[in-house]
Parts: C-alpha cells; structure tokens; sequence
C-alpha cells in the first residue's frame, strides 16, 4: 500500500501533502549540500595551513637553535679562555685605575709614601691606605675635604701599641705637605685581635681643599 | 541572512476552471492582493501563460505555491474503527480498501485523517480517540500527471492536496464559525463521477461516492433537444446561452435519486435533518443545477460569507480584491488557505 509519509511528517490538518518531492526540479541556486561542503573544506584547509606553518617555524626554529648550539659549544674552549684573559685583565685594570687615580690626587704621593716608608715604626705595620674627596659645609660655606683613611696594626700592649699608634698620628699631622691644608686628623677605631695579638687601628687624615 | 519575503500563491485546477489567490505570503496572517481564475484549458501554452502573469515572485522560475487538485480517481471515504486494536493489524487498512472500498492500494497514494479535525491519523498516539477516519487518495500515476502538469505550467508546488479534501475542512471550519448546528450535504459533481458527503457536528459524518457525473446528462440533453451528436449538447450545455432550468428535473433525475437515498438514510440513523446544501466546483453557467437540487430536494443552499470567514483566519483582503459575488467554487481556494487544527484552535464563532 502506498501509503503517504513513511517517516514522520506533521501536517497541517485537513491538508495531506501528495507531492512526489523526488520528481521536483531542483530550485535550489546554490545546493545546500555543495555550501556546507565547501565550508567545511576551506575551515579544513585553513586549518591545515595553519598547523603546517606553525610547525614549519617550529622546525626552522629548532633548527636554529641546533646550530647555534653547535657553535656555543665550538667555541666554548675558547670563549672560556678569553673569560679568563677578560677577568685578569679586569682585576688589573682595577689596581691600574687605582693607582692612577691616586698619583692624580691632590697631595703629593711619591712624598707622601716615601714619608710613611720612613715614618711606620717597627712595631707598626699599615694593612691599607684609602682616600676620597667628601664635600663638608661649614655655616654658609661649602668645601671639599680630602680624606685618607690608613688602616694597620700595631703590636705590644695596649698602652705601648696606643702610644705607638699616637705617635705615628702626631708625625701625620706634623707633615710638612700638610701644614697648610690639613683639617683634622683623628683615631677611627683600636681593636685588639686577640688571635694575632695585635691591635687594628684605623686613623683618618682630613685635609682641606680650595673650595 | 536577511531575505525577502516571498509573496504567496494559492492555485486549484480542476477540470472546469483554473483558480488563483495571490497573497502577500503562504501562511497566515496574510493579505489576499488578488483574485483570478482561468478556464481550464487543455491548451497547456494558455494555462502556463495565465500563471507567468499572476507573479514576478519566482525562483528559478517558478511560482512557489500551495495547489489544489481533483485527480479523476480521487476518493474520499469514511470509515468507523469498530475495535480499536484491528487497527494495529498491519493489513488491516489495506484490505479495508481492497475489500470494502473496491480500491487497489497499491496503485493509489493513500493517507488517513482523522474525520473530528483533519489530522493525520496516527497509531502511536493510540486509537482510542481516533475511531472516525477518513481515507483519501488517488491513483499515484495520475497525481504525478497532476504534479507535472503544474511544475509545466510554471509552478512549484510547496503543496499539493485534495481539493476535495480541503473544501471538506474548510466549511468545517465555516460551520464551526457560523455555529451551524444542523448537517449540511456538500455535494461536488464532475464530469465523470459524483461524491456526496454530510458534514455534521463539526466533522466528516458521510461520504459516498456516486458514479453519475455531467457527462450523464448529454444523452438526455441531446435527446430532449433533438441535437446532433452528444458532442453538441456537451458544447450547449457548457455555454451560456440556453437555460437548462427547465429541464433540471430530468436531467438530474439520477442524481437526485441518489440524494434523496442518501438524505433519507442519514435522516432515519440520526434523527437528524440536512439543514442546508453546498455544491462546489461547478462554474456560474451551471447554476441551475444547484437551484434544481435545492427545490427537489427541499433543502436551502448554503451561501457563503467569505469577508468575515477569512477575517476570523486573519486573512486579510485588499481593496482591490471583491468578495461579494464569489460563487461558491471559491470555497475551495479560500480552504487552501486555512490552517484548521481543532475545533477549539479554529475560527472564532460570531
């Protein structure tokens, strides 16, 4: 029996549809079908091309970074040595800065230094000599002090080592190249170093500037 | 995606006139724009030109439209599950149109409804409620001839229905809204065969097809004229210019016998009288038919009230468009256009 509508299809009541949908020309101008189909081929070929270049730079990349891999560790050896060169060099960049810092200090360094040659005393020994330039205001005036700060030890006891160090203090300030620029001088610290049996001072010399 | 919105046709062709609405869509509510019929020509070429004037609004070259057709195997009949279960049988429907129906199922595209409101009948809702049905189709050969025929002419057919069928729910759908309480004969004469149906209570109450159509009368036409051939009196009795009134009696002789069996019967079964009668199909010229079976018959004839009907299935009308003084061959192009669900969805009672 060739009953209407095998599958389910609702109609409007008193309105049985009899058309063979099968025989009608198809009026579709662009089929259904064909748009989806397209659509899901072009988001699929987009996506392929889009996963595809990504890992065309991923590769790129890797290959990149192999390469310079190879060569990071082709030149290691070397690079390890001129570390080594930089470094020394370095260091004594520094004591050449240094120094030439301090011969371009505003005192006289030969003479001062040929002085504490003279002037340290047996029972003294100086571990460092450190200078700078501070700016001190003084009431409405500014000027610049130049300060060196020498560091050592003395030994014996605590009354002979103070006494030694006070005197070597006294020659400071008794310095001929000093007469007319020095400021101040003072003791900074004494420490006694029990271990050593020595007694670590730090004393500071100030001298004035031309503003 | 924004897109037009389409216009709507609603096209009937039946062997005696080609009838069309344009409407300013296919469902409701709409606005009716115009009204035009054809007479059924079997020059294809006049048809196919009668519709490529009805509307600009195509696709692809067709007129999107819902059609109405009265294939000349087309039955409309009724039946009463008796026990619901029988219905489960899977040959049940089947032999109920071979073996009561004299209907080959197999060479007809068959559906069933539901005889209350038009809907489709369907087992898994279970039978209980659906006990009154009505089986309608036609041959499938000829209901494909029918669709070519409109596609040939122009037409896409979004649908394509009985017109019977529809005229049926349609002045359900009428009755519903004009409170008619009393059964109202539905009468539908072609050329070659006949169908009677009693509407009643807001359902399909009798069908009952009638193997006497006009064809019937050209013999007692040429007789009673002393014409020349039935040829003749086919081309008079199709013309306007002779008035068969007076003949009416004898020319219907046979149908009106078959009325009055099938008035009577009804009457006797359910104490209930034929209040009115409604032909449909027929053109004006043949008018006379209508007002012979009337007068014999002892029944009024049901006139119809197209503007508040189509107003109560917000179906609006232009105006341009003149309802008053539509025959009652319209009924079946305004049914097209209703969307009846069940007497408590459909129009509104007045």
């Amino acid at each position: 029996m060739a009953l209407t509508k095998s599958k389910k299809v609702v109609q409007t009541n008193w309105h049985p549809d009899f058309r063979n949908v099968d025989a009608l020309p198809d009026i579709k101008v662009i089929r259904t079908d064909f748009f989806v189909n397209i659509l899901t081929v072009t988001i699929a070929v987009a996506s392929i091309f889009y996963l595809g270049y990504h890992e065309y730079n991923g590769i790129a990349l890797g290959s990149q970074i192999s390469e310079l891999d190879n060569k990071i560790t082709s030149k290691n050896t070397e690079n390890n040595k001129n570390l080594s060169f930089s470094s020394k060099f370095d260091n004594f960049s520094k004591k050449i800065v240094e120094l030439e810092q301090f011969v371009e200090s505003p005192i006289d360094t030969t003479e001062f230094l040929t002085f504490l040659g003279e002037a340290i005393p047996h029972e003294m020994i100086l571990t460092s000599i450190s200078y700078y330039d501070r700016e001190f205001t003084e009431g409405k005036k500014t000027f610049v002090l130049f300060i060196i700060n020498i560091r050592g030890a003395a030994h014996g006891s605590a009354e002979i080592a103070t006494q030694t160090v006070y005197d070597f203090i006294n020659k400071l300030e008794n310095l001929e190249m000093f007469e007319a620029i020095l400021y101040n001088t003072e003791l900074d610290s004494m420490v006694r170093d029990d271990a050593l049996g020595l007694f670590n001072f730090s004393t500071i010399i100030q001298l004035k500037l031309e503003e | 995606m924004l897109t037009k919105k389409s216009k709507g046709l609603f096209f009937e062709v039946s062997e005696f006139s080609v009838l069309a609405a344009i409407t300013s869509g296919l469902d409701a509510p709409f606005t009716v724009e115009s009204l035009q019929e054809s007479p059924h020509d079997d020059n294809a070429d006049k048809v196919r030109d009668f519709v490529a004037g009805l509307s600009d609004d195509k696709s692809r070259g067709y007129i999107h439209a819902h059609c109405g057709i009265y294939p000349k195997s087309r039955f409309v009949r009724r039946t009463t599950l008796d026990s619901p279960n029988k219905a489960k049988v899977p040959t049940y429907f089947t032999d109920l149109l071979n073996d009561q129906f004299r209907i080959d199922p197999s060479k007809y595209l068959t559906t069933i409804v539901n005889a209350y409101d038009g809907s489709d009948f369907d087992l898994e809702k279970g039978v209980q409620n659906q006990k009154e049905l009505v089986l309608c189709g036609a041959q499938s050969t000829e209901v494909s001839e029918q669709q070519e025929m409109i596609v040939d002419y122009g037409i896409y057919p979004e649908r394509m229905e009985l017109g019977t069928l529809s005229s049926l729910g349609g002045l359900i759908n009428y009755a519903n809204f004009k409170s008619i309480t009393m059964p109202t004969l539905v009468i539908e004469i072609t050329s070659s065969n006949s169908n009677v149906f009693i509407i009643n209570n807001e359902k399909i109450d009798v069908t009952r097809p009638i193997p006497f159509g006009l064809n019937g009368m050209f013999p007692v036409i040429q007789k009673e004229l002393d014409l020349k051939d039935e040829e003749s009196a086919k081309k008079l009795f199709y013309s306007d210019t002779f008035d068969f009134t007076e003949m009416g009696s004898a020319l219907l002789n046979k149908m009106l016998k078959e009325l009055q069996s099938s008035t009577g019967f009804y009457e006797v079964q359910t104490g209930q009288t034929i209040g009115q009668m409604f032909l449909t199909l027929l053109p004006k010229n043949l008018n006379w038919i209508q007002q012979t079976l009337s007068r014999s018959l002892g029944v009024e004839v049901l006139h119809l009230d197209y503007p508040s009907w189509l107003q109560s299935q917000n179906i609006s009308v232009s105006e341009d468009v003149q309802l008053e003084g539509l025959d009652s061959r319209w009924l079946s192009l305004f049914s097209l256009m209703g969307n009846y669900s069940n007497s408590e969805d459909g129009a509104n009672k007045i």
